[in-house]
């Protein structure tokens, strides 16, 4: 089965916005998601430069953008796109 | 005329020991780059050890870089010296060597009562008839005749001068070793050796070789100041470094053909910058999603580039770090000292700077500030030229 892919933005706004944490992500998946789900870094997924995209930090989980991403909110999103 | 920098750079840098029971060193090394790109450098000793001797040396090396930063020549200088340094009898209160390195690669050389230089050329001693020389006589006042040894030649790729105090060659004098001291002959064999063993050892890493070695000479209790200058004429390290997004977008591709043809070491500052270069040259960009001792965020890779970086956050780091350090020697780890180290790792820096502005970087709400990039850019570079003589060069696209 594909692995749902995860992209942390690492631009300097979502960082400071509290990206930095976002980087742990992994660490705090559930065992029974981590073999689903890869998750890797974007050096800037460049949404903060477009209006109406929300607040930073960014997340794409798959194709779904998580705005204001934390690790609890991407963990429920992946949890919801796994079923 | 600016120097030809594509052949050589010319990396001078000293290594002292003060005498044992001393606190300050009578002999003085300085180094100065002029505006039309001479480099000078001097190495004076002052009689006897100490303060005194330290004083003497100080001025003799001001007077000699400031006559020699006007055009004077080096017979003015010195007589100016000797006459109010020339000392009295036939003891003098100085001795010294003054060095002038022309940007066509002319070397001119004046010692006075100081060991000869020595020139390593292909990694052995060389004393062809490239090397012109002459003496030249001045009297100064009370009829006391002095004699400066003059000399000239064209430096070589891969050159190397050494300068040195008597203390050095007189190291280990009187020990069951080396009962007639080091010598120059002994000096010059043990640095072909280091040559042969490490044949691109940087000019300080020699320079601290030849000390260490005449301090072990005098079994770690130096009986003279021990000094010793060292000028390594190599191959010119190339830095090309990139931040911020090009201004216009029709730009872009400039940007990433600069990063394509560059031939030396490639780095890129900037997360949209990175991703403008992986877009226009078709290459994956991976980021290493690894903690950073540092608390900077994380480093990415991509071929043909040796380091990519976050933006403005490690270039202000970077910027402190060049600020504080008092040699270009740091030992710290993480993105911002690893950064830190290739600037002060390469001789010609070139900075492309894209000048757009990602306009959420000024929102006042942000829980850090963040400065512009460029201004970022403009303080690094003055540091780099001014602190760390380095050749810098900026470019805005």
């Amino acid at each position: 089965m594909e692995k749902l892919t995860v992209r942390i933005c690492t631009g300097t706004l979502c960082y400071i916005m509290g990206g930095a944490e976002l980087q742990l992500l992994g660490d705090y998946l559930p065992e029974s998601l981590a073999d689903k789900v890869e998750i890797r870094g974007a050096t800037c997924l460049d949404f903060c430069n477009q209006e109406g995209q929300g607040k930073a930090p960014f997340v794409l989980v798959g194709e779904e953008l998580v705005t204001g991403a934390t690790v609890a909110k991407v963990v429920e999103v992946i949890k919801q796109k796994l079923g | 005329m600016t120097p030809d920098k594509t052949k050589y750079f010319i990396e001078a840098e000293a290594s002292q020991r003060t005498e044992a029971g001393s606190f300050a060193s009578g002999d003085v090394c300085m180094s100065r780059r002029t505006a039309d790109g001479r480099t000078l450098l001097t190495l004076v000793h002052g009689r006897g050890s100490g303060i005194q001797a330290n004083v003497t040396a100080s001025v003799i090396s001001s007077m000699i870089v400031n006559y020699a930063m006007r055009n004077a020549p080096i017979g003015q200088a010195t007589r100016s010296v000797l006459n109010t340094f020339g000392g009295r009898g036939n003891r003098t209160d100085a001795s010294f060597a003054v060095v002038d390195i022309r940007t066509d690669g002319t070397v001119g050389i004046a010692e006075y009562e100081t060991p000869q230089f020595l020139l390593f050329r292909d990694g052995t001693l060389y004393s062809g008839s490239g090397i012109l020389s002459e003496q030249l006589s001045i009297t100064t006042g009370g009829d006391l005749r002095h004699t400066i040894r003059l000399s000239q030649f064209e430096a070589q790729p891969e050159d190397r001068l050494l300068f040195f105090t008597k203390g050095v060659i007189r190291s280990g004098s009187g020990t069951q070793r080396l009962p007639e001291g080091w010598t120059r002959t002994g000096l010059s064999a043990a640095v072909t050796e280091i040559l042969t063993q490490n044949p691109h050892i940087s000019a300080r890493e020699l320079a601290t070789a030849v000390v260490n070695r005449a301090e072990a000479n005098d079994l770690f209790v130096p009986k003279s100041d021990l000094s010793c200058v060292s000028v390594y004429f190599r191959q010119p390290r190339k830095l090309l470094l990139c931040s911020g997004p090009p201004f216009n977008e029709t730009n872009d591709r400039i940007l990433a053909e600069r990063i394509k043809d560059w031939d030396g070491t490639a780095v890129i500052c900037g997360g949209t910058t990175a991703a403008i270069v992986a877009r226009e040259l078709r290459r994956e960009i991976s980021v290493n999603l690894k903690r950073d001792i540092s608390g900077l965020p994380p480093t990415s890779a991509m071929p043909g580039v040796n380091l990519i970086t976050e933006g403005v956050l490690t270039l202000a780091r970077v910027k402190s770090l060049l600020e504080q350090t008092p040699s270009s020697e740091l030992t710290g780890q993480g993105t911002d000292f690893d950064l830190a180290r290739i600037l002060l790792g390469h001789d010609l820096i070139e900075f492309v700077v894209g000048t757009r502005i990602n306009p959420q970087h000024q929102d006042p709400a942000l829980p850090v500030e963040l400065e512009l990039r460029r201004n970022v850019i403009k303080e690094i570079a003055r540091l780099l030229e001014t602190k760390f003589l380095k050749d810098v060069r900026t470019e805005y696209l």
